[in-house]
């Protein structure tokens, strides 16, 4: 059964760490909130000069380069972002045309934090369908210059980074990507958002300067995340006929390290099999599943073999999980 | 000060502030949004008010009558520490 499996990871963290204590901007008093309703102590920020798609290239490259993979190979390149380059053209494009890859077609998806697993079924569904025989899937965000920096309730939380996984069709059976749940509630489209520049309020006719900055309703995001996150796993396994048991780590969207002890709970789960790596990246949005599973193969917490369940969560509302044996 | 908390933590046309609302009300109010509140107080007028007195049972009014007289925060925070 054709299919897509994974050839190679990357990613691409900024060099700038900002620990908790390098938030000037917020009391001092009010620091060690950030670690416990959280669990991030550090962030990686982009420098001035890079954008999106600079750290989307390094990644890129990243996971080209340690199989020695030409650009000029790659076939198609999705692109999950929700702080792109700009509004138009594909924040994608620009990747294409810097690493080479001259006959791959290029776009984006935006499922803000579910983008990864979105973008990991888009994948397979495009090789499966025999359209392609490989997608370079990278993820990307630079979620520090879309965030009031004075905002208490999203700065703190989230960090830079980009991920990238090259698929390649595959005709062994069990491998690669096994099964996807993909959903959406479009009930919850306010509840995390930037609600200025684009069709729906221009910037032109912004009346306070906040529309034009990132937010989200932390509690309800926090409800929403533990209850989805937890369920579409089960759904996933369910469809997928998988034992949670054989299930060797599970790379869930690096939000919240309370939101990943509760699913785990939940699903009875010891915490240990959720890998975690937002202490140190933050929570990077639609790159946080790519980071995390490039992470995990390159520290051999998961090897050729193994189940992995990626899950996501994120705006829209929307929410994702996929069944991949490395 | 009123039209400042309207202004940040309201979208126009969704909410009214009554001297006895409490900051709980506030849409969306939690830990976050309380020192969001501590920044904007400290930005705008200039007063520093512990986050311990920005819970959600902290009545406007209350708080409007602490900005006005900065003075009284410390018997403010003196009676919070005894009620709890």
């Amino acid at each position: 059964m054709r299919n897509a499996v994974i050839a190679s990871t990357g990613s691409y963290l900024p060099e700038t760490v900002v620990s908790n204590e390098d938030l000037k901007q917020f009391p001092q008093e009010a620091i060690q909130l950030i670690g416990e309703k959280t669990g991030v102590f550090f962030r990686r920020m982009a420098s001035d000069k890079e954008c999106t798609s600079d750290l989307a290239v390094q990644a890129a490259i990243a996971c080209l380069d340690k199989i020695a993979y030409s650009p000029e190979g790659v076939e198609g390149i999705l692109l999950a972002t929700s702080s792109p380059d700009r509004m138009q053209p594909a924040t994608a494009a620009r990747v294409q045309h810097i690493i080479g890859a001259k006959k791959a077609f290029a776009f984006d998806i935006n499922s803000v934090c579910s983008g990864s697993t979105f973008g990991i079924a888009m994948a397979n569904a495009l090789i499966k369908s025999g359209y392609c025989e490989n997608i370079l899937l990278v993820a990307s965000e630079v979620y520090s210059k879309i965030m009031n920096r004075k905002d208490f309730s999203s700065y703190p939380f989230f960090g830079d980074g980009a991920g990238a996984v090259l698929f390649q069709a595959g005709d062994t059976s069990g491998e690669g990507v096994l099964h996807s749940c993909l959903r959406t509630d479009g009930r919850g489209s306010d509840t995390i958002s930037v609600p200025a520049g684009g069709t729906m309020l221009p910037f032109a006719k912004m009346t306070k300067t906040r529309s034009a900055f990132f937010r989200m309703k932390g509690i309800d995001v926090f409800n929403f995340a533990v209850d989805k996150g937890s369920e579409i796993i089960l759904q996933l396994l369910k469809d997928a006929d998988a034992d949670i048991n054989d299930i060797k780590c599970f790379v869930c969207h690096q939000a919240n390290a309370n939101i990943i002890h509760k699913i785990a709970g939940i699903l009875a789960v010891s915490a240990d099999r959720f890998f975690m790596n937002l202490s140190s990246y933050g929570n990077t949005a639609a790159a946080s599943v790519l980071i995390a599973l490039d992470e995990a193969i390159s520290t051999s917490v998961i090897a050729k073999g193994d189940l992995v369940v990626t899950v996501s969560f994120g705006g829209g509302l929307s929410w994702g999980a996929n069944l991949i044996r490395i | 000060m009123k039209q400042v908390l309207l202004d940040n933590f309201f979208e126009s046309g969704d909410g009214s502030i009554s001297p006895e609302t409490k900051l709980g009300e506030i849409p969306d109010w939690d830990s976050m949004e309380a020192v969001n509140l501590q920044i904007l107080l400290h930005d705008t007028f200039h007063v520093e008010l512990p986050l311990e007195l920005l819970h959600e049972d902290t009545i406007f009014n209350d708080l409007v009558m602490l900005m006005k007289q900065p003075d009284k925060i410390p018997a403010a925070m003196k009676k919070f520490k005894e009620r709890n």
